[in-house]
């Protein structure tokens, strides 16, 4: 079959049977996949990571690491949430890895570029409460963001949260609810609860 | 009521993740009506989701998503491993620690004499011979029979198989590289496919291809080329019985093979360079196209892959020229028309991305 002709059938078909093809090295459906969900696994890594530096990267090892564990994929539809869980858990292990190197370079650049959190510039232009909830979601520890993006803000039930980060549903839960209480706190400490 | 007083809290979360049974939900949509702890901490918590939501307002630039993309393919393409997300600083203390390892490999590889630079089979190899100088491309399966070797040289990749069958996956084989399966009886070319291959009492007796394209070479037959889903099978042996009653097996799905080593293609390259010039440009795209399946090996197929995406593209049909120039990029990786190329891809994104209203 020519490119063209495989490339428009991969339009058609379904996710585990991209990931088939993935497996078996076929470069169209890890084409396909990466057009279909390249955009959630980029914002889902952002909100993970504190700075925007490494996203590319993360989502680049994501794909690239797909022939060796599709196999594993458990066969629903839609494989976003476990694409998601994917990339989040690699965001977390680089995120551990740079930890304390990136507070020194993020106390380092908000020296020379920070305002004050009562910036009148800022509150004017609607930026202030991003970046209030910007740095509360940044002060939870990874496992504890990581497992908040996951289930707050993409959707993942606790049990898929849990099976991508290899760790108890019932873990899961317990890392949200002290992550909402963290982040509540953070809030009222900034006058936003 | 306050929140340490309500004893249906705990099934706020249960409620928002959706593992409330249908009767469960309604008498908890019923109690939040009422219970003012509660509804506060329902409202809170969606409050908190919807305002860190707002968060995630950052989209990624469409740009750097279709290098992304290229990059992904290219590495894949290429058989480099999923890089480590460690921080580069370590990762560039594990360079040094390896180039230290290289030099101290090379220095007891010279110490030792007439070890062979063969990669055996699992199956065969009591003592593992020294890892080839750079990563093989193709991985080989062998069934229990099968006796086979593998090595590299010089990005010269051969599979010796002697008896039984082998089960082979080739990456995209970028310029200048070769890949063969060398049977007594004769060689296979690929070019990045999959496929098995089975010899039998020193002759090839089955060839069948998953996916990609193969040159089968016997030094007893014409070269026959075969396709996805082909199975090539040795024809059965003439003997002096009378011939039996059934059909002959049917004859494989074949195409005439290219007389590699005998000409190039040349004048099909020519002719389709002039469709292109005289501006005939759906015809110059199906030329080119014929010419990169019937010369995967020449030293212009890599030309005349880029050329039909851009043949493809002046004939106005942009998306299948995103296609085209999309395969170009995974089947040369290297390719010297590679920006061209992924320009070509991102135009045709362009395209396929939904406009907003």
């Amino acid at each position: 079959m020519n490119p063209r002709a495989r490339a428009l059938r991969l339009k058609a078909v379904g996710d585990p049977e991209i990931l088939k093809g993935v497996v078996a090295g076929d470069p169209g459906a890890l084409g396909e996949l990466y057009d279909r969900y390249a955009r959630d696994v980029w914002r889902a890594v952002r909100r993970t990571l504190a700075s925007a530096t490494d996203v590319d990267d993360v989502v680049h090892a994501t794909f690239l690491g797909l022939p060796r564990i599709a196999a594993s994929y458990d066969g629903r539809a839609s494989c976003r949430n476990w694409l998601c869980g994917i990339a989040v858990n690699l965001a977390v292990r680089q995120r551990r890895g740079k930890q304390r190197f990136q507070r020194m370079i993020e106390a380092f650049a908000h020296t020379l570029t920070g305002r004050s959190p009562g910036d009148p510039e800022r509150r004017a232009s609607g930026s202030e409460e991003l970046a209030v909830l910007d740095r509360a979601l940044a002060t939870l520890s990874e496992r504890k963001r990581a497992v908040f993006v996951l289930v707050e803000l993409e959707g993942l039930s606790a049990d898929e949260a849990g099976q991508s980060l290899d760790i108890p549903a019932a873990t899961v839960r317990t890392r949200l609810f002290h992550a909402r209480r963290e982040l509540k706190s953070a809030l009222e400490r900034e006058g936003l609860q | 009521m306050t929140a340490r007083e309500c004893s249906r809290l705990w099934q706020i979360d249960a409620y928002r993740e959706g593992r409330l049974g249908a009767k469960d939900e309604e008498s908890l949509e019923r109690h939040l009506r009422a219970c003012e702890a509660c509804s506060a901490k329902m409202e809170s918590d969606e409050g908190l989701r919807a305002r860190m939501l707002a968060l995630g307002a950052e989209e990624p630039n469409e740009l750097a998503l279709h290098r992304l993309r290229a990059r992904v393919l290219r590495d894949a393409a290429n058989g480099v491993p999923a890089p480590s997300s460690a921080w580069r600083g370590a990762a560039a203390l594990v360079a040094l620690t390896a180039a230290c390892a290289m030099v101290l490999a090379l220095v007891m590889h010279h110490r030792e004499l007439g070890t062979p630079r063969l990669a055996a089979s699992p199956a065969r190899s009591e003592a593992s011979p020294p890892p080839p100088a750079e990563p093989f491309a193709g991985t080989v399966v062998g069934e229990a029979d099968a006796r086979w070797w593998q090595r590299r040289e010089q990005r010269q990749e051969r599979v010796e198989l002697d008896e039984g069958t082998v089960h082979v996956h080739v990456r995209p084989q970028q310029a200048g590289e070769r890949f063969l399966v060398v049977m007594p009886d004769g060689e296979v070319e690929v070019r990045g496919t999959t496929f098995d291959v089975t010899v039998r009492g020193g002759e090839t007796t089955r060839v069948r291809v998953e996916s990609g394209v193969v040159d089968l070479r016997l030094r007893t037959r014409a070269g026959v080329r075969l396709l996805d889903g082909d199975v090539w099978t040795a024809p059965p042996v003439v003997s002096d019985s009378p011939p039996k009653a059934s059909p002959p097996p049917a004859p494989p799905r074949v195409r005439p093979a290219s007389p590699v080593g005998v000409d190039d293609g040349a004048s099909s390259y020519a002719a389709a360079m002039q469709r292109l010039r005289d501006g005939r440009y759906e015809e110059a795209a199906a030329a080119f196209h014929g010419y990169v399946t019937a010369w995967p090996l020449s030293s212009q197929a890599e030309d005349a892959s880029f050329l039909e995406a851009v043949a493809l593209a002046r004939a106005g049909r942009l998306d299948a020229a995103g296609l085209a120039a999309e395969h170009h990029l995974a089947s040369f990786p290297r390719s010297f028309h590679a920006k061209e190329a992924a320009v070509l891809v991102e135009r045709a994104a362009e395209l396929r991305r939904p406009q907003n209203p």
